[in-house]
């Protein structure tokens, strides 16, 4: 992922954005697992691509009984995360940096739970298939794997809309989208679809929105939130040869004076997808 | 999603007509899939005790508005709607199951509403946005809060187009967001989405609401799920009658509509088929 994925992961600006992502991600999904998941069976989870350990770190402090380990490629990330982890004293997380576009270094059955977010902006598209077969392998029987994946973000700003554009249609040239629709990213209807193939089973579905409108709650933290997402992903729009640096630079600047419009409307939908090992 | 504007106005036309029998029998299976999907007739932990009237904006053939009179007796539903045929089918339905509790008019919903002030505890607008002109918005917002009592609620729920993995209905989508554009009722600057459910919320707002809440909803179609066949048929119909809405908006011929349609058929028979359809609700209260 370190090759795959379209900002640099070891960037401290991407990490302090995912820090907030994290936290505001959480609350949107309406915590930190599904509502009809029952947890008396599970005492050890993975977190795949945890970054700055935030979900990690959540989920050891509400459950001391519970073992967390989060895996990310950063080794910043991981770092920041086991000291983070330190001064909360959450003894209970682990944190291991790890590639999960190869095998996952854990033996069969290891977990009860295992929590894979936000990941397809690094996941080639022929890779979901062989990365869901490692997770099914540490899966132990009877237990769960939850996917949460987001889709375009759908505003009122032409030039965050524009942004938008681009980044769907460099994620089509790398080879990441999964929409036959070079404007859409269309990841999260084959979440269902890639949890069946692997052999999971129950799987449900549960829809989640992020507004980040003027005047809404999560406007501020999601107008920092792109003004460093967007000006991280530049060079990947030079790379895919989508715009020239002026022009996506110029595409920036009005977007951020879009987003801080009085009348500034967006919303960002999520899916969580979760099923089943077979016992 | 169930009027229509005359066409002289030339502007906010329901882009399928209105007093079609096939519309009709979509909308009776849509409005009872919507309903589950949406997990249930109210917005979770909303108080009903203080609801006692109770409107529904565009009602079609009154599939909400008779899950409610039915679920709350002691409550008293109106629905209006532009359809003559869709207010009759569902008076006669009302009828015939012994709901006295519900009530249908007709009754254009881009016109002042027929209703006097503080008339209602609960007003309900879903999928309206098929009829609505973008600047018609704010002007029935706003009729919505003259006939809400203070503490009333308004509950507005719209949709955008479906993803999925079939490329000829992606194609179909994509035609149908930039006909919606050029038709004036879209909301997005780009027109590769409908954009309206951006919207809600601020137009909540802009019309006076308070403790304005958002919540997402979604309708799993894909091949293999509960909702497959359901949707499929609804997509059939849905799509077949706005055929001549995105030749007139000059987005192709009736031919090569018809020849993408009859493929976007064929793909989402596949066993592959995966398609994910999202909307969403907005509401709030109206001051005390």
């Amino acid at each position: 992922m370190a090759e795959a994925y379209f900002i640099d992961a070891e960037n401290a600006a991407e990490m302090a954005r995912l820090v907030n992502q994290d936290r505001i991600t959480t609350r949107c999904m309406g915590g930190l697992f599904p509502p009809q998941l029952a947890l008396s069976n599970v005492h050890t989870i993975l977190d795949i691509a945890c970054g700055p350990g935030g979900w990690v770190i959540d989920v050891a402090q509400a459950y001391p009984d519970k073992q967390v380990t989060g895996i990310d490629v950063s080794q910043l990330m991981v770092a920041y995360a086991a000291e983070l982890a330190k001064i909360h004293e959450a003894r209970n997380a682990s944190f291991q940096v790890a590639n999960i576009l190869q095998p996952l270094p854990f033996p069969d059955h290891a977990f009860d739970l295992i929590n894979a977010r936000l990941i397809s902006s690094f996941m080639p598209q022929t890779m979901w298939r062989q990365f869901l077969q490692e997770c099914l392998r540490i899966t132990r029987p009877g237990g769960i794997i939850r996917l949460t994946e987001p889709e375009r973000t759908i505003s009122n700003s032409p030039a965050v809309e524009q942004l938008n554009d681009f980044l769907a249609r460099a994620m089509h040239k790398a080879g990441q989208s999964l929409s036959p629709n070079e404007l859409q990213f269309g990841v999260t209807p084959h979440l269902r679809r890639f949890l069946r193939d692997a052999g999971y089973q129950n799987i449900q579905v549960a829809s989640h929105v992020l507004e980040s409108s003027a005047g809404s709650e999560e406007h501020l933290s999601q107008y920092q939130n792109s003004m460093v997402f967007f000006k991280l992903l530049q060079p990947f729009f030079v790379r895919t040869a989508i715009a020239t640096q002026e022009e996506v630079e110029v595409l920036y600047q009005r977007a951020l004076e879009q987003m801080m419009a009085p009348d500034y409307c967006a919303l960002w939908y999520l899916l969580s997808a979760w099923g089943e090992k077979p016992r | 999603m169930a009027e229509a504007q005359e066409t002289s106005q030339g502007d906010g036309t329901y882009f399928i007509e209105a007093e079609n029998a096939a519309e009709m029998a979509r909308l009776i299976n849509q409005d009872r899939i919507l309903t589950r999907c949406m997990g249930g007739l109210f917005p979770p932990r909303l108080d009903l005790t203080g609801i006692h009237d109770i409107l529904d904006i565009a009602c079609g053939p009154g599939g909400w508005a008779m899950d409610v009179a039915r679920a709350y007796p002691d409550k008293r539903v109106t629905g209006i709607d532009i359809s003559q045929i869709m207010t009759e089918f569902a008076r006669y339905q009302a009828k015939s199951q012994g709901l006295h509790n519900a009530h249908f008019v007709v009754m254009n919903a881009l016109k002042p509403l027929d209703f006097p002030d503080n008339s209602f505890d609960f007003v309900n607008a879903r999928f309206i946005s098929g009829f609505m002109p973008k600047q018609a918005w704010s002007a029935l917002t706003r009729e919505c809060l003259r006939i809400l009592r203070p503490g009333g609620v308004i509950r507005l729920t719209e949709f955008e187009t479906t993803i999925s993995n079939s490329y000829a209905s992606e194609k179909l989508g994509e035609m149908f967001a930039r006909a919606l554009q050029k038709a004036g009722q879209s909301f997005s600057p780009t027109g590769w989405q409908f954009g309206i459910t951006p919207a809600l919320g601020r137009l909540l707002r802009d019309a006076g609401c308070q403790s304005i809440q958002p919540m997402a909803h979604v309708i799993d179609w894909s091949a293999g799920t509960a909702e497959h066949l359901s949707q499929y048929q609804n997509a059939m119909v849905f799509l077949k009658l706005s055929q001549p809405f995105l030749v007139k908006m000059g987005m192709a011929t009736l031919d090569e509509v018809e020849s993408i349609y009859q493929q976007a058929l064929e793909e989402m028979m596949a066993p592959d088929y995966c398609a994910l359809w999202y909307f969403f609700s907005a509401w709030g209260e109206k001051p005390r």
